[in-house]
């Protein structure tokens, strides 16, 4: 199965090419729903700051919204590079890149989410196809997280020596 | 948030009267549960954002998961609506609200 893995140090996520041309329409699909002020998604990828609070979130959002948009876009822009660029099922990630994947897959996951209609962490996609893709997409980031924190022990046990 | 693979530990009994949150800083930031963050996405982000030890941010992200909200940070005004604000960049639910609301 597709996802991250751990060697000599070195993160490595393996997608193979239809895995890569699915994930690029996903990224495209998260960008326009930061950008299309009408989308149902967009609203959880910039929620609200206060809660009960109508004039302190409008102004937090007025402050916040912009940046928050303008690095997401960023981070998805920074993945869509590297995808485009891969020539082989098995692509090697720094650091930085690592930890930008694993936040934009969040992302990507919310809109899928929204889409399915999942509201409550008991909610599972009634679509199959949507369900297929949910499950990848959580198995993908799960296991990225995993190989983010198993090189970032190594790399504190090995400070301590 | 998605518990599919889930750590399995029990329910933690932490009441939210339980902060650090000194009664003279009167901001908290708070992070809500929401169905699509990952348990270990979300630890993570503790660890990495606020710098918690990781049992800690592991009690945080449980307390949220079983909760459905946990105190992350206390303190004034601006700096909670900064953690807020970053919290939004990773993807999370959260929320500045007061001490005493």
């Amino acid at each position: 199965m597709s996802g991250a893995s751990v060697d000599r140090g070195r993160i490595l996520v393996d997608l193979d090419a239809e895995e890569r041309r699915l994930l690029g329409g996903l990224l495209q699909t998260a960008t326009d729903a930061l950008i299309d002020t009408a989308d149902p998604a967009r609203a959880r990828l910039l929620p609200d700051g206060y809660r009960g609070d109508a004039d302190a979130a409008a102004e937090f959002a007025r402050y916040t919204r912009d940046d928050t948009r303008r690095d997401k876009l960023s981070r998805i822009g920074g993945m869509r590079a590297t995808l485009d660029a891969a020539t082989a099922a098995r692509i090697p990630l720094d650091h930085e890149d690592a930890d930008a994947w694993a936040r934009v897959l969040t992302d990507v996951r919310v809109v899928v989410a929204e889409r399915a209609g999942i509201r409550t962490d008991d909610d599972v996609p009634a679509d199959p196809v949507l369900a297929q893709l949910y499950g990848w997409l959580g198995h993908l980031q799960w296991s990225l997280v995993e190989a983010l924190d198993r090189v970032e022990r190594k790399g504190r046990r090995g400070r301590r020596l | 948030m998605s518990s599919d693979r889930g750590t399995g530990r029990g329910v933690l009994e932490e009441e939210l009267t339980d902060l650090r949150a000194a009664p003279d800083v009167p901001w908290l930031t708070i992070v809500w549960n929401d169905p699509v963050n990952l348990m270990n996405y979300v630890a993570r982000v503790f660890r990495e954002y606020f710098g918690y030890p990781q049992h800690e941010a592991d009690r945080l992200m449980l307390l949220v998961h079983h909760e459905g909200k946990a105190v992350v940070a206390s303190g004034p005004r601006e700096e909670m609506e900064h953690h807020v604000h970053s919290m939004h960049g990773y993807g999370l639910w959260a929320t500045v609200a007061r001490f005493d609301a």
